[in-house]
């Protein structure tokens, strides 16, 4: 039942698109992608042995030093690859720190946010605003960008940490939307639908931050920076405290946490890293426009979290990276890519629900 | 005799649309006392304890603490700080949550365990001589409970009774000084509330004071100085347990009259 049923289904769903040899070639791709995991996770007998050495293997010094090769490989990789490649990289590395920063809320404190995005465009304004416009430079407004984020947050944070589960995505959900109106309609402030443009690149006394290889290893650094902060905070006492109050909130009350607080703290450093994410975003891009902070980008942000599993580090950076090079992967089926991602994403909610590298509960 | 009163509940009474969930109700407990509130369903016992940790606000009267705080009005965190641990009825884990960190977040309030952001970040002898402490007494409390074995579960792998004893755990780590147990043998087969009358018995010995909201009266018997009965959100009667099991009024209320 496991390989058929995902073969039978997105042949079921792909026929009436892409007609039938093209939709059983689909399936068996995804049949393929099922049998290569399903090796790893020894979800059915026939292949527990890989099960086996996967439990073997987690607690191996390999697999525990990871971090090292995939730091290595990050610092090494973009040195070899062209710059349209350098730029998808780039873009992984602004989804990862947004993904990390959403984390806080949605895995940690388990509040659905369905606004964030509307943090990553406070911060991209606030770099552009000031940069472009005001000549301050790339470093303060990095803080400020931050800031400003984390201070928007309050609005609606104070308001709205009362409500629970749905009525809270939907509060958020507005938020992003107003924010978004806003940037589209202040035209004095914004530019309006127009954008802003001419927003200088950073820069140190000793280098220029003008190529896109450099501005990669700039945001590797801190996008490092954030995740070593995010691991701190999860082995401490107060990551011990958010978790406390997703899973339970009255309880966490009862020994004395103030959820309030946390909670209110938490929304805050969210979206501070929504907002640094911002600045360097816009830096990048050198222009902004209200249309790179639509609803949807917040969907794609939290289907990240999802699809890495809720409340893993590591797991999330993985879901950046897997949903911003899995398209460009899927490019040379040209019209049919968004529709594979798609089915890919339903199939791996089915089947793994709790995201790659989540726990099973 | 002011004095020894660690928590007096005078008059309050708290509504719920029409129904008088508590009405006028007045009682005391006596330092290194063990008061048992019993009741029939519905009769007020766990918005009694709601009130006093805060979940609730009464509409009228007041709850001191230690004949000095005023508890009403106050949010369960500040109430949690001054030493008042509550169990819940239906129990209150943080399921996905290992058995000792379940314990662990217990010591919010332990000034010994704590330390601050800078601590945090840059990983000080502080941050972890402190965590290594905390999670060494987590696992001594484990250990009193008899769960050490599985401090690396999470709360929820847990069978019922192994559960019931967690929260106990995590309570104790808060240094409570008083302790408010909600049906604490309520699902327990025998053997374990033995168990359960016998850590009772140690906690008091600690100079802990309890309330127990029960409903076995065998078990009620076995450990209670004191017994309060509620009924339609009124006192009913209060008294030794010997008294109290030959109260006319309390039979009636619990059987019906004749």
């Amino acid at each position: 039942m496991t390989y058929i049923l995902p073969f039978a289904w997105t042949v079921a769903i792909a026929v009436p698109i892409m007609g039938f040899s093209r939709a059983v070639m689909a399936g068996t791709f995804m049949l393929a992608g099922i049998i290569v995991y399903t090796a790893f996770t020894g979800r059915t007998r026939r292949l527990q042995v890989y099960g086996l050495l996967r439990s073997r293997l987690e607690s191996s010094f390999v697999v525990r030093h990871a971090w090292i090769l995939v730091l290595a490989v990050s610092v090494i990789a973009p040195l070899l690859l062209n710059s349209y490649s350098l730029d998808v990289f780039t873009s992984v590395l602004f989804y990862a720190m947004l993904a990390l920063g959403l984390n806080l809320l949605v895995g940690d404190l388990g509040l659905l946010n369905l606004g964030y995005i509307a943090f990553y465009g406070i911060g991209a304004y606030t770099d552009a605003i000031l940069s472009a416009k005001f000549g301050i430079g790339f470093w303060p407004s990095l803080m400020l960008g931050g800031a400003a984020a984390a201070v928007f947050s309050l609005v609606i944070a104070l308001p709205t940490l009362r409500l629970k589960g749905d009525y809270l995505a939907i509060a958020t959900l507005g938020f992003g939307e107003i924010v978004r109106i806003v940037l589209n309609n202040w035209d004095s402030l914004t530019n309006g639908p127009n954008g802003i443009m001419n927003i200088p690149r950073p820069s140190l006394p000793w280098t220029q931050f003008a190529s896109g290889i450099s501005f990669f290893y700039l945001s590797l650094c801190i996008l490092i920076l954030q995740a070593y902060v995010l691991v701190r905070i999860k082995k401490s006492r107060f990551g011990r405290y958010a978790v406390a109050i997703r899973e339970n909130e009255q309880a966490s009350a009862m020994v004395g946490i103030n959820t309030y607080a946390v909670k209110t703290i938490y929304f805050m450093l969210s979206a501070f890293f929504g907002g640094i994410a911002g600045v360097l975003f816009a830096s990048k891009q050198m222009f902004v426009s209200p249309d790179s902070f639509t609803f949807i980008e917040s969907v794609y942000v939290l289907a990240m979290v999802i699809l890495g599993g809720m409340g893993n580090i590591a797991g999330v950076m993985v879901g950046a990276f897997t949903l911003v090079v899995l398209p460009e992967l899927l490019r040379s089926f040209v019209i049919y890519r968004m529709l594979i991602f798609a089915l890919l994403l339903i199939t791996m909610m089915l089947f793994r629900p709790e995201g790659l590298l989540g726990k099973r509960t | 005799m002011e004095n020894s009163a660690i928590l007096s509940i005078n008059n309050i009474s708290i509504m719920f649309g029409g129904l008088k969930a508590l009405d006028n109700v007045t009682l005391e407990t006596k330092k290194g006392e063990v008061l048992c509130i019993i009741g029939p369903n519905g009769a007020g016992k766990t918005t009694l304890f709601n009130c006093i940790t805060g979940f609730l606000r009464p509409s009228a009267g007041s709850i001191v603490y230690r004949g000095a705080v005023e508890l009403t009005g106050k949010k369960p965190h500040e109430i949690a700080a001054h030493g008042i641990y509550r169990s819940f009825q239906n129990l209150a884990l943080f399921a996905n949550v290992s058995v000792s960190d379940n314990v662990m977040i217990g010591g919010i309030n332990r000034k010994e365990f704590s330390y601050g952001i800078t601590d945090m970040l840059l990983r000080t002898p502080r941050f972890r001589s402190r965590e290594a402490a905390l999670r060494h007494e987590a696992s001594d409390l484990l250990g009193f409970v008899g769960l050490a074995g599985k401090k690396d579960r999470t709360a929820g792998e847990l069978a019922y009774g192994e559960r019931k004893l967690l929260e106990l755990a995590r309570g104790l780590i808060t240094r409570p000084q008083l302790l408010l147990l909600d049906e604490p043998a309520a699902g327990l087969n025998p053997t374990e509330k033995i168990e359960l009358v016998r850590a009772i018995g140690r906690i008091r010995e600690q100079a802990i004071n309890v309330i127990i909201i029960e409903h076995d009266m065998r078990f009620v018997s076995d450990i209670a100085n004191w017994i309060v009965v509620l009924d339609y959100g009124k006192k009913l009667a209060e008294g030794l347990p010997d008294d109290i099991k030959n109260n006319q009024a309390v039979i009636e209320a619990y059987l019906g009259t004749r």
